[in-house]
């Protein structure tokens, strides 16, 4: 039809639609498509691998998981779970045996080989040492509860300083530990209790898989309470079958046969049936609200008790029955029909007309009926071929009709006279107003006949075919599915037809010929088109758990290559502090046995002199064994000392390099005046944040290290100041003493490395001036010439600095 | 045996160390001459003839040398390394005499040929007995390459 691509521009055409445009192509993608999934259920019917296929598999279930595990009023194992596991061998060609018993004791029959399989068990690194696990058939999301009242809690980041409720040792009291929400987290014995001391008026929140939390708030009326939040990222439940571990043969075959379950919509019938009435009733209804027009008769409409009736509400029902779920139907004027479905009153609508404007905000099944839409006008007026020759004409259309939007669509806004149904802008045409009435077809034979308005004519061709389908909001693609399928199912069962024939057979003219052929080949098309709508379907949720998949595994990927970088740097760090380790071992292994060996040995002379009487040998011994006491006394203060730093840090303060220096001036003045050593220190105006007395102990033990050092310098001084460079202040203890020569410049911050075993002290000052330097991320280095050339200490301190920017004039100090 | 004294080497750090080696090979009868220095830097300088050791026969060359491990500026095992792979010196037995017992030491010290690797002992009677078992076995019994 000419005016049809004016009709419906679609710029947009959904996958769906172009499928069903490319029909032979869809033939064989419909091969490729199901052969896979043909082939391996025969090949599991024949043997494979340690148990044989003709004996029934043997699985126990849990009493009391609902709705995943649950006992039937005879004792049989039922649920969600009890299902899917049934349903996956069923299609491998394998039959299996439930038992039922408590948990604990079934998990221990799984390791003990006495049941095969267990359809229900949550993935944790723990338990995969024990079995070996499907991939996770269902992940559930933990929630957030709050009251109905509450509203300021929408998600995690609305909990700090909030009160939580959770299950003791449950998941989801470790996940809020982790995060560190901020919350003050309260621990029960059992979500019951937390969920009913939080409908109390207790608590602020409980964190808890959705699922369980809709469950449990049905199971003890706990209407109070509603779920709010995105799904908790952090807080997932892995549900999978596992067999004992090692038994790949059936894992294989679980994996393959719950492949097929999850593709040809069995685990999505299984799903809806078990969870759909808990969904619901979380949104404070106990069945499924379907929602349609209550004036568009034959398809919808009132009858005369108000009940809902027509060919619509006749075929929801029949799907609902297929389906086991429970319906009820609201039917009212469309307008505020479709506002009930944005607001989520109503869960579908049964009769939608399709259009690529709708397809953005809804889901469309396949379309179960197609309407015509014709023009009707009153004898004696020409009747219309196309769209195009109604322009200049008044038209009468239902608002918000599709009919309506076609007609603006075309230009034809100014011409318009808008009612509130079908009916009413028929009898208004019947009336004499307006030119033509543009409404669907069977619902004007239907009122025409019943009004008998014997001045109207239907108009030949249709205008507009439009396609009549079932929609829910973009959010509820399941439900959807789940209709979709039951459209099938009872097309096959040719209640369909009954359906069919008894409301709109009377208004199909008993044509022969084009009509029948088009309806022989419709009956054709759409079970090849459900077929390729559910394969589609099937192939968009793999592609969706693919690209889900494929996010998340590059994420690992990520976080591991991270994990192994952060390794890589833990171990050359442990490396190092392995070798400070050992040589600290080394030291106390030599420096603190050395003194001992002395006092022992020169004991032992001093007992022989003594009783030789040797006076002189007698001071000797005594002199060393002094000497050696003091040694391993200094050693022993000092190693502390050198733990100490790094472990034992003061709270940072503000303090000026004026004041550190004068500090650990003032703690060597003794020594400083005894050698007569001239201390020139600059003027700098810097402040640091950090350990006071560390900083002290830094500058101390170098103007002490210049001291020890100094030689026979006759005029020995010591210069302290800081230069700036581009990556900060360089700071730095000059001396004009004996110096260091290159080959030994690294070696003296080593831990109790002494150049001079003559000089006084153990050999840790320097080793602790640059832990103390490294604690600020700083370096430090010396500078000298050569023995005779003094040396000149630098260090920077970065962490330890303030923002002060020093401003430096050199002014001379004495000491 | 020869007449003449044999020349010791001790690179020993500790004063008090080398008093009681001096004091037991003293006493143990044997003519020998101990040339004591402080550390691994002075030890190479004799063996070598440089600085302080530089006139002609201020080092005779040591028919022993005892080695402390842990000595300032260069240890004892750099010590070892020297003189272990200097054919000229090679020969020259070198008995390492430290406080350290770690595995870690002596699998370096004779991974670097040193000839022996005694520890000194914590017990006085030890110790004595030790360095004069070892003045007899080193200065006595064992044959010297030379």
């Amino acid at each position: 039809m000419r005016t049809d691509g004016h009709l419906l521009p679609r710029p947009t055409p959904s996958p769906f639609r172009m499928l069903r445009r490319a029909l032979p192509a869809a033939w064989a993608l419909l091969g490729i498509l199901f052969l896979p999934a043909l082939l391996p259920s025969r090949a599991a019917a024949a043997p494979a691998g340690p148990s044989r296929a003709d004996v029934p598999l043997r699985a126990a279930s849990e009493y009391d998981y609902p709705p995943f595990a649950v006992v039937t009023a005879e004792g049989q194992a039922d649920g969600f779970s009890v299902e899917l596991l049934r349903a996956a061998l069923h299609a491998m060609g394998r039959q299996v045996v439930f038992e039922v018993g408590p948990w604990n004791r079934i998990k221990d029959d799984l390791t003990a080989g006495r049941i095969q399989v267990l359809p229900l068990v949550g993935r944790t690194p723990e338990r995969e040492a024990l079995y070996d696990f499907t991939f996770p058939y269902l992940t559930m999301h933990g929630t957030l509860i709050v009251r109905r009242d509450e509203r300021s809690i929408h998600d995690l980041d609305c909990l700090r300083g909030r009160q939580v409720a959770v299950m003791g040792g449950d998941n989801a009291e470790e996940f809020l530990r982790r995060n560190r929400i901020g919350a003050t987290i309260v621990t029960t014995e059992t979500f019951e209790q937390a969920l009913r001391e939080l409908a109390a008026g207790r608590h602020d929140a409980v964190v808890i898989q959705k699922l369980v939390a809709l469950q449990l708030m049905k199971q003890l009326g706990l209407t109070n309470l509603k779920p709010v939040g995105p799904p908790l990222d952090g807080f997932v439940q892995s549900l999978c079958f596992a067999v004992k571990k090692g038994d790949s043969a059936l894992l294989n075959v679980l994996n393959e046969g719950l492949a097929l379950v999850m593709a040809d919509g069995t685990y999505q019938r299984l799903r809806v049936k078990w969870f759909a009435p808990i969904e619901a009733a979380a949104a404070g209804r106990s069945r499924i609200v379907v929602g349609g027009d209550n004036d568009y008769a034959p398809y919808e409409y009132l009858d005369k008790n108000g009940e809902p009736a027509g060919y619509n509400v006749d075929l929801t029902r029949a799907i609902a029955k297929q389906l086991g779920l429970a319906v009820e139907i609201r039917l009212g004027p469309w307008s505020r029909i479709r506002e009930s479905l944005k607001k989520g009153e109503i869960d579908l609508i049964q009769g939608m007309f399709y259009s690529p404007e709708r397809d953005r905000d809804f889901n469309f099944s396949p379309p179960h009926t197609l309407i015509s839409h014709v023009a009707v006008f009153r004898n004696g007026t020409a009747p219309p071929a196309t769209m195009a020759d109604l322009a200049g004409k008044r038209l009468l259309v239902m608002e918000g009709d599709i009919m309506h939007d076609a007609a603006e669509r075309q230009g034809y806004a100014e011409q318009l006279i808008r009612v509130k149904t079908q009916q009413e802008a028929l009898r208004l045409l019947a009336e004499g107003q307006g030119d033509y009435a543009l409404v669907a077809k069977v619902p004007a034979l239907f009122w025409i006949r019943a009004h008998n308005w014997n001045n109207l004519t239907i108009a030949e061709p249709s205008l507009l075919s439009a396609e009549y389908c079932y929609a829910t909001p973009g959010n509820n693609q399941a439900l959807l599915a789940q209709f979709t399928e039951g459209l099938a199912a009872i097309k096959a069962t040719g209640e369909y037809r009954d359906i069919h024939s008894r409301w709109l057979g009377v208004y199909e003219a008993p044509r022969i010929g084009t009509a029948d052929i088009l309806k022989y080949s419709l009956f054709v098309a759409a079970p090849i088109t459900l077929l390729l709508f559910g394969s589609l379907l099937w192939s968009r949720s793999l592609q969706r758990k693919v690209r889900h998949r494929t996010a998340e595994l590059s994420r690992e990927v990520t976080e591991r290559l991270q994990k192994e970088q952060e390794i890589r740097a833990k171990n050359r760090e442990l490396d190092e502090k392995n070798a400070e380790l050992e040589s600290f071992i080394f030291t106390v292994s030599h420096d603190l046995k050395s003194p001992l060996v002395t006092l022992k040995t020169f004991l032992g002379y001093f007992e022989q002199d003594l009783a030789d009487g040797d006076q002189e040998k007698i001071q000797t011994d005594l002199h060393y064994m002094h000497t050696a006491a003091d040694k391993m006394n200094r050693l022993l203060v000092d190693l502390l000392e050198m733990s100490r730093v790094g472990r034992l840090m003061a709270t940072p303060e503000r303090v000026t390099f004026r004041q550190v220096v004068d500090e650990a001036l003032a703690l060597v003045a003794g020594s400083l005046t005894e050698k007569g050593i001239r201390v020139r220190v600059e003027e700098v105006c810097l402040e640091f944040w950090g350990d006071r007395g560390r900083l002290v102990e830094l500058w101390q033990n170098l103007v002490d290290n210049a001291v020890k050092y100094m030689g026979n310098q006759p005029e020995p001084a010591i210069e302290i100041g800081l230069e700036q460079r581009p990556d900060g202040p360089v700071f730095h203890v000059r001396d004009n003493g004996m110096g260091i020569e290159p080959a030994f410049q690294e070696k003296i911050f080593g831990l109790f490395n002494q150049l001079d075993p003559k000089a006084e002290g153990s050999g840790l000052g320097l080793a602790l001036v640059r832990k103390i330097v490294e604690l600020y991320n700083g370096k430090i280095w010396v500078e000298s010439a050569g023995l005779g050339q003094g040396s000149c200490f630098r260090f920077t301190l970065p962490t330890a600095l303030m923002d002060a920017q020093p401003a430096a004039s050199t002014a001379a100090g004495g000491a | 045996m020869k007449g003449e004294p044999i020349v010791i080497l001790l690179a020993e750090d500790d004063p008090a160390h080398a008093e009681i080696v001096r004091r037991n090979l003293a006493g143990s009868h044997v003519a020998n001459h101990l040339h004591h220095v402080t550390d691994g830097q002075e030890a190479l300088d004799y063996l070598y003839h440089r600085n302080r050791y530089a006139e002609p026969g201020q080092a005779p060359r040591p028919g022993l040398i005892l080695l402390d491990l842990r000595m300032p500026r260069v240890d004892g095992l750099e010590v070892l390394k020297v003189v272990k792979n200097d054919p000229e010196l090679m020969r020259i037995p070198v008995v390492v005499l430290t406080t350290s017992a770690a595995e870690s030491d002596i699998a370096k010290a004779y991974e670097c040929h040193a000839n022996s690797y005694l520890v000194k002992p914590v017990d006085f009677s030890h110790f004595v007995s030790l360095l004069k078992t070892l003045g007899y076995y080193w200065l006595v019994w064992n044959q010297n390459p030379y």
